[in-house]
C-alpha cells in the first residue's frame, strides 16, 4: 500500500512536471525577471531563465529515476497489438 | 468483662455517628477510622473483633485496605463486613475474592449489621 | 583563412569516419540487437538531431540580434521532454507497438487507416520541409566560403557572398549517397537504422564538443567578466520586456510541438524507439543537452558585438571569432560542427519523407495502376527500395533546388520558423488521436488541409515577398483588395507579428474544423476500432478484442502477398514455422493480422491493408462488438475511476465510524460511571436517613436531645439528597438540546455579590475570609442571572469547604478583557489542583483527590455547561497565593442583547 501510495506520488510528480515549467518560464511570471539592466551587468532574466531551466531537468532527472524504479506494474504493460 | 472492640472505616459522618450508636447500643465498643492510613494504623495497633470497611474511601481505597489487611498475618482472620454503596454484583465478588467475610449493601437495615456483627465476633 | 583542399580533405576524412561507425553499427546491432547502440544514452544523442545548424550558427546570430528569443526553441522542446509521462510515453508505446514507420503512417493508422490521410501529410511535410533543407545547405556552403575564403573570414563574413552553388552541389550529392546507403538498406522501417543511428549520435557529439569548445575559448579570453561581455548588449537583452509577450509563448509552443511533429523528430524519437528505458532517460538528458548547447550563446553573441566590426553577419560569429583571433583549429572544429549539425538533419529528414513517399504516396498509386511487380519475390521489395531511394535524391535536390532559386534573397533566413509553423499541423489530429475516441479522419482530413492552407497564405506565401505565387500588392492590400483578407492581417487581426498571427490562425481552424467535422459523421468501424487500440494502450487488451474484425483469404494468396514484400527467408518463418502450415487452405483471422502486422512495418499500415484486402475474399467488422467493446472499456475506466473515489470515500467513512466509536465506547464508560456514581452519591444519604429512622423507630426512650439531633441529620441528608437530584436534573438541563433558559442581559457583578453574599455565612463558619478585588464597571452578558450566581456560588462554596490554610481566604475578582470579555476570578490560597488533575475535576462526580467536605462532584461541571451555555468558559490556574483560580470569562454584549464585538467602545 504504501509503495503503491509513494509510486502515485511519483507518478502526480511526473505529470505536474511539464505544466509547473511552462508556469515558470511564460508570461506573466516571467516577466517579474524581465527588469532593464544597465550595459556591462548580467541582465537579471538570463541568470533567472537558466537557473529555472536547470532546476528543471535536476527535477526531470530525479522523478525519471523513481517513476523508473516502480514501472514493474502489470497495468503499464502494453498489449498485444491488433490488425 | 471487656466489651468486643469494632473498628469502622467511613468517610461519611453521618453513616459513621448512625454505625456506633446501634453498635454501642448493642455492646460493642466501637473506633473510627475516617480514611483506609488510618485505619491501618490504628488495626496495628489494637486488637478487633470485627472491621467495617466502607469501599469508597478517599485516598487509599476500602479495597486495597482489604488486601493490606489480608497479607498481614496477623490479621489474616480478623472478620471483615464491608460497606458498598454500589450494590453491583461485580463489587461482591470483587471483596469476597480479596477476603471479605459479609457484604452489606447501603442503605442497610440497623438490625442486619447487629446480627453480622454478632455473628462473626460470636456474641 | 584555411586552405581549401585542408578543409576539403577534413569534411571528407570526417564522412570516411561516419561511414566508419555506421557501417560498424550497423554490423554490430546485425550480432546483438540489444547492445549499446539501442542504449537510452545513444538514443537520446540521435534525438539531438533537433539542433541542426540552424541551432549552431543560428542561436548566437539571434541571440546579437533578439536578445532571448533564440532560448524558444529549447524551452518549448524541455517542457515536452519533462513532461514525457503525460504525452510522450504513450506515443512511443503505441509507435512501439503498432510498428509505426513515420507520422504520416501514425496518423493513418489511427484513423482507420486512411491512405488520403498518410499522402496529404506526406506532401504537406515535402512543401514544408524543402526549405528548411534548403536553409542547410546554404548554411554549410557558406561556413565552408567563410573558412576558406582568402581574404579572411571577417571580410567574408561582412560582404554579401555569393553562394558558391558547386559547393552545394557536390555537398548534395554526398548527402544522397550516405543517406541511401545506410538509411535505405532494408525495407522494414521498423528493423531501425543502426547504423545511420550510430553515426548521428557521433555526430550529436561532435556539434556539442565543438560548439563547447568555441564557447569555452571565448567565455576564457574574450568575455570572461560581466562588465565587458556585456558592455555593447544589445537593448533587446537590457530592455528585455518586450520580449515575453505573445511571441515568446508562440515561439515556445511552436517548438514543443515541432519536436514531437517533425519527421526526423518523429523518426528518432518513436520509429528508432526500443524501449521505455529509452524515452524514460531522454526525459531529462535531452533538455540537458540542450541546456548544454545554449550556454556559451549569450557570451559568443556578445563577444562577437564586442569585438568584431559593425556589419559582421551574427549568424556567423561562431566561425569568424576564432578565426579572426588566429583560432583556426577552433574555427575548423566549429566548422565541422556546423557541418555535423546540417548533414545529420538532412540525412535523417530524407531517410523519414523517404518512408513516407514511397509509403503513402509511391506505393498506393503504383498499386492502384497495378505498376508493381508480381514476378519473382525480390522484384516487390526492389520496386520499393528503388522508390525509397529515388524519393531521397527527389528530396534533397528539391532542397538544392529551392537554395539555388532563392539563395541570393533574405528569404531563406527567416525560413526555420515559417517551416516549423507548417510541419506542426499534424499536431491537433495526432493529439486527438491518442486521447480522442470521437476523433475521425474525415475530422482529421478537414483541419489538416485547412490548418496548411491557412499556413500557406498567411506565412509561407508571404515570406517571398512578391517573388512566388503571390503578388507584393495581395500582401500589401489584400487579394482583389479586401484588405480584411490581408494575409498578415486576417480580419483586421494586425496587432500580431505575422508569426504568431498564423499560427493563432491556422492553428484554430485546424483544430475547429478536426472536432467539427469529427461530431458531424460518425466514425467508421476500423476507425472506432483503431481508436481504441491506441487510446487504450496502456490497457491489457484481450483476444476477444482483436477478433472484431473477421476476415477470410486463400493461404496461397496471402503467402504470395507476404513473399513479395518481406522476401522468402521471412515468409517462410511466417508461415511454416508459425505452425499454421500447409494443411490449411483458408487463412484464420490470426493469421491475416499477424501478415498485415508484418507488412506494416515495411510499407505502412494504410498501404499493408490495401495489399491485404486484394486478397481478402470476405470481410466482416462486427459494428456492435466493436460498440460494445468501446463501450466496455470506456465504462470499465469509468467504473475504474468510480471504484477508486468510492474505496476513498469508504476509507474516509470507515475512519469517522472508527472514531465515532470511539467515543460512543468513551460515552458507554461515562454513562456506566456516572450511574454509578449516582447510584453512590444517592445511597450514601439515604443509608444516613435510613439508619436514623430506624434508630429513632426502636428507640422511643431517646432523651429529647439526641432525638433532635438525630432527626436535624436526617434532614441535612433529605436536604443533601435533593441538592443532588437538582444537580442531576441542571446537567440535564445543561446539555445541548434541552430546554432553552430565559436568557436577560445582565451585569455579572450582581450574580458575584448575590453569590458572595449567599455563602457569607458557610465562610464564617469554616472560619474563611472572602475578600474582594477589582470590580469590573459597567460589564453587561447575555445569560441567566440566576445560572451565573450558581456558578460563582459553586466556585466560593468549594474555595470555602477545600482550604486547610491555617490562614483560609478566598479571592473574588472581576474585570473588563480587551472591551470584549467580562472575566471574574475566583481564587484560593488552598492547596491548589495539580496540572495532571485540571481538567478532571470539571468532570461529572470528580472531586479533588483531598476533598471531603459536602458537594457531590457536579458543581464544576455544571459550572462549567453554564459559562459554555453562555458563549464564555471556565478555567482554572494557579492563583498568586498558591492554591487554585477559577476563571470564569464572558462575552460582553449590548443593551438590546447584539453580540459583543465592539458594543463597549460605543
Amino acid at each position: 500500500m504504501a509503495r503503491r501510495s509513494n509510486r502515485q506520488g511519483f507518478r502526480d510528480a511526473a505529470a505536474i512536471l511539464p505544466f509547473a515549467a511552462a508556469l515558470l518560464l511564460m508570461p506573466p511570471l516571467v516577466r517579474i525577471f524581465a527588469t532593464p539592466s544597465i550595459p556591462g551587468a548580467v541582465p537579471p532574466i538570463v541568470l533567472y531563465i537558466f537557473a529555472v531551466w536547470a532546476a528543471i531537468i535536476l527535477v526531470a532527472l530525479f522523478v525519471a529515476r523513481r517513476v523508473g524504479d516502480a514501472t514493474d506494474d502489470p497495468e503499464d504493460t502494453p498489449g498485444p497489438g491488433g490488425t | 468483662m471487656t466489651k468486643t472492640r469494632v473498628l469502622i472505616v467511613e468517610d461519611e459522618p453521618s453513616i459513621v455517628e448512625s454505625l456506633s450508636f446501634i453498635l454501642r447500643q448493642a455492646g460493642f465498643d466501637t473506633e473510627i477510622a475516617v480514611d483506609g492510613t488510618e485505619a491501618l494504623q490504628r488495626l496495628r495497633r489494637q486488637v478487633y473483633s470485627a472491621l467495617i470497611l466502607d469501599l469508597m474511601l478517599p485516598g487509599i481505597s476500602g479495597f486495597d485496605v482489604l488486601r493490606t489487611v489480608r497479607a498481614e498475618k496477623a490479621l489474616e482472620t480478623l472478620p471483615v463486613i464491608v460497606l458498598t454503596a454500589k450494590g453491583q454484583a461485580a463489587d461482591r465478588k470483587a471483596a469476597e475474592d480479596i477476603g471479605a467475610t459479609a457484604f452489606i449493601t447501603k442503605p442497610f437495615s440497623n438490625a442486619d449489621v447487629v446480627a453480622q456483627v454478632r455473628q462473626l465476633t460470636g456474641n | 583563412m584555411l586552405p581549401v583542399n585542408l578543409v576539403v580533405l577534413v569534411c571528407l576524412a570526417y564522412v570516411a569516419i561516419l561511414f566508419g561507425v555506421a557501417f560498424a553499427g550497423d554490423r554490430r546491432a546485425r550480432k546483438d540487437p540489444t547492445g549499446w547502440l539501442s542504449s537510452p544514452l545513444v538514443y537520446t544523442l540521435s534525438i539531438s538531431i533537433y539542433c541542426s545548424s540552424w541551432t549552431f550558427f543560428g542561436s548566437v546570430g539571434s541571440a546579437a540580434k533578439n536578445g532571448l528569443e533564440f532560448l524558444t526553441i529549447y524551452l518549448g522542446p524541455t517542457i515536452v521532454f519533462v513532461g514525457w509521462w503525460i504525452f510522450l510515453r504513450k506515443l512511443v508505446t503505441i509507435g512501439r507497438i503498432h510498428h509505426t514507420t513515420s507520422i504520416a503512417d501514425f496518423i493513418s493508422a489511427r484513423f482507420g487507416k486512411s491512405p488520403a490521410l498518410g499522402a496529404l501529410i506526406t506532401i504537406l511535410t515535402l512543401v514544408a520541409i524543402t526549405p528548411y533543407i534548403a536553409l542547410q545547405l546554404k548554411a554549410i556552403t557558406a561556413s565552408f566560403q567563410v573558412t576558406t575564403y582568402p581574404a579572411g573570414a571577417l571580410v567574408a563574413a561582412s560582404q554579401r557572398l555569393e553562394p558558391d552553388f558547386v559547393v552545394a552541389f557536390w555537398l548534395a550529392a554526398g548527402l544522397c549517397l550516405f543517406s541511401i546507403m545506410f538509411g535505405v538498406r532494408n525495407i522494414d522501417v521498423n528493423e531501425r537504422h543502426h547504423g545511420v543511428i550510430a553515426a548521428i549520435a557521433v555526430e550529436a557529439l561532435v556539434k556539442l564538443v565543438a560548439f563547447l569548445a568555441v564557447g569555452i575559448w571565448v567565455f576564457a579570453t574574450l568575455s570572461n567578466a560581466p562588465d565587458v561581455m556585456f558592455r555593447n548588449a544589445p537593448v533587446s537583452l537590457l530592455n528585455p520586456e518586450q520580449g515575453f509577450g505573445s511571441r515568446w509563448v508562440a515561439l515556445c509552443f511552436l517548438a514543443g510541438a515541432a519536436v514531437i511533429c517533425l519527421p526526423r523528430q518523429f523518426q528518432v524519437t518513436v520509429v528508432e524507439n526500443s524501449s521505455d528505458e529509452q524515452i524514460r532517460t531522454a526525459s531529462w538528458m535531452f533538455p540537458f543537452y540542450l541546456f548544454l548547447m545554449n550556454l556559451f550563446v549569450i557570451p559568443i553573441a556578445m563577444a562577437g558585438l564586442n569585438y568584431l566590426p559593425a556589419g559582421s553577419d551574427p549568424d556567423l560569429f561562431v566561425l569568424t571569432l576564432p578565426m579572426t583571433n588566429g583560432q583556426e583549429t577552433i574555427g575548423l572544429l566549429a566548422f565541422i560542427g556546423g557541418f555535423s549539425s546540417a548533414t545529420s538533419m538532412v540525412i535523417v529528414s530524407s531517410i523519414a519523407l523517404s518512408t513516407m513517399i514511397s509509403n503513402h504516396i509511391v506505393m498506393p498509386v503504383a498499386m492502384r495502376f497495378s505498376l508493381v511487380p508480381t514476378g519473382s519475390g525480390q522484384s516487390a521489395r526492389n520496386f520499393i527500395l528503388t522508390a525509397r531511394r529515388m524519393s531521397i535524391v527527389f528530396i534533397i535536390f528539391l532542397g538544392f533546388i529551392y537554395f539555388w532559386v532563392s539563395g541570393t534573397s533574405d528569404a531563406l533566413a527567416s525560413i526555420g520558423l515559417i517551416s516549423f509553423c507548417g510541419l506542426i499541423q499534424p499536431l491537433p489530429s495526432l493529439v486527438a488521436g491518442l486521447y480522442w475516441q470521437r476523433a475521425t479522419h474525415r475530422g482529421a482530413l478537414a483541419g489538416l488541409a485547412a490548418g496548411f492552407l491557412v499556413w500557406g497564405y498567411t506565412l509561407f506565401l508571404p515570406s517571398f515577398e512578391g517573388a512566388f505565387l503571390m503578388s507584393a500588392d495581395v500582401i500589401e492590400n489584400g487579394p482583389f483588395g479586401l484588405t480584411w483578407l490581408k494575409p498578415y492581417a486576417l480580419f483586421g487581426q494586425d496587432a500580431y507579428d505575422p508569426l504568431v498571427h498564423a499560427l493563432l490562425w491556422s492553428m484554430t481552424v485546424n483544430i475547429v474544423l478536426l472536432v467539427a467535422v469529427s461530431l458531424w459523421r460518425e466514425p467508421t468501424p476500423l476507425t472506432r476500432f483503431q481508436a481504441t487500440l491506441f487510446i487504450d494502450v496502456f490497457r491489457r487488451q484481450t483476444e476477444r478484442e482483436r477478433g472484431v474484425i473477421r476476415r477470410t483469404a486463400r493461404v496461397a494468396d496471402l503467402r504470395q502477398i507476404a513473399g513479395r514484400i518481406l522476401g522468402p527467408e521471412e515468409t517462410v518463418r511466417l508461415f511454416y514455422l508459425d505452425g499454421v502450415g500447409e494443411r490449411a487452405v483458408i487463412a484464420s483471422d490470426e493469421l491475416l493480422s499477424l501478415v498485415e502486422t508484418r507488412l506494416a512495418a515495411h510499407v505502412g499500415a494504410a498501404t499493408a491493408r490495401t495489399l491485404v484486402s486484394q486478397v481478402v475474399t470476405s470481410e466482416t467488422i462486427s459494428v456492435e462488438e466493436l460498440k460494445r467493446l468501446a463501450g466496455e472499456a470506456e465504462q470499465i475506466r469509468a467504473y475504474s475511476a468510480e471504484l477508486e473515489r468510492k474505496s476513498r470515500q469508504v476509507e474516509a467513512t470507515a475512519a469517522e465510524l472508527a472514531a465515532a466509536n470511539e467515543r460512543l465506547r468513551e460515552i458507554d464508560v461515562q454513562k456506566d460511571e456516572f450511574l454509578s456514581q449516582v447510584s453512590h452519591e444517592v445511597r450514601t444519604p439515604m443509608t444516613a436517613i435510613r439508619s436514623f429512622s430506624e434508630i429513632l423507630l426502636t428507640n422511643r426512650d431517646l432523651d429529647e436531645a439526641r432525638k433532635l439531633h438525630f432527626l436535624g441529620i436526617i434532614q441535612s441528608e433529605s436536604f443533601r439528597l435533593t441538592r443532588l437530584l437538582d444537580g442531576i436534573l441542571d446537567l440535564n438541563v445543561t446539555e445541548p438540546g434541552e430546554q432553552a433558559w430565559d436568557m436577560t442581559v445582565f451585569d455579572p457583578e450582581v450574580a458575584v455579590e448575590h453569590a458572595i453574599a449567599t455563602c457569607e455565612p458557610l465562610a464564617r463558619a469554616a472560619g474563611v475570609r472572602i475578600r474582594r478585588g477589582r470590580r469590573a464597571r459597567h460589564a453587561l452578558v447575555l445569560g441567566s442571572q440566576d445560572r451565573l450566581a450558581q456558578v460563582f456560588i459553586n466556585l466560593i462554596s468549594n474555595a470555602i469547604k477545600h482550604n486547610p490554610n491555617a490562614n483560609p481566604e478566598v479571592v473574588v475578582s472581576s474585570s473588563i478583557r480587551a472591551n470584549v470579555t467580562y472575566e471574574a476570578k475566583v481564587a484560593d490560597n488552598g492547596p491548589g489542583v495539580a496540572p495532571m488533575d485540571r481538567e478532571s475535576i470539571f468532570r461529572k462526580f470528580v472531586r479533588g483527590a483531598k476533598a471531603q467536605q459536602g458537594g457531590v462532584g457536579l458543581g464544576l461541571a455544571i459550572s462549567r455547561q453554564i459559562a459554555e451555555r453562555f458563549g464564555g468558559e471556565l478555567c482554572i490556574f494557579d492563583s498568586k497565593a498558591g492554591g487554585a483560580e477559577f476563571v470564569v470569562r464572558l462575552p460582553l454584549c449590548t443593551r438590546d442583547g447584539a453580540g459583543s464585538g465592539h458594543s463597549t467602545a460605543v
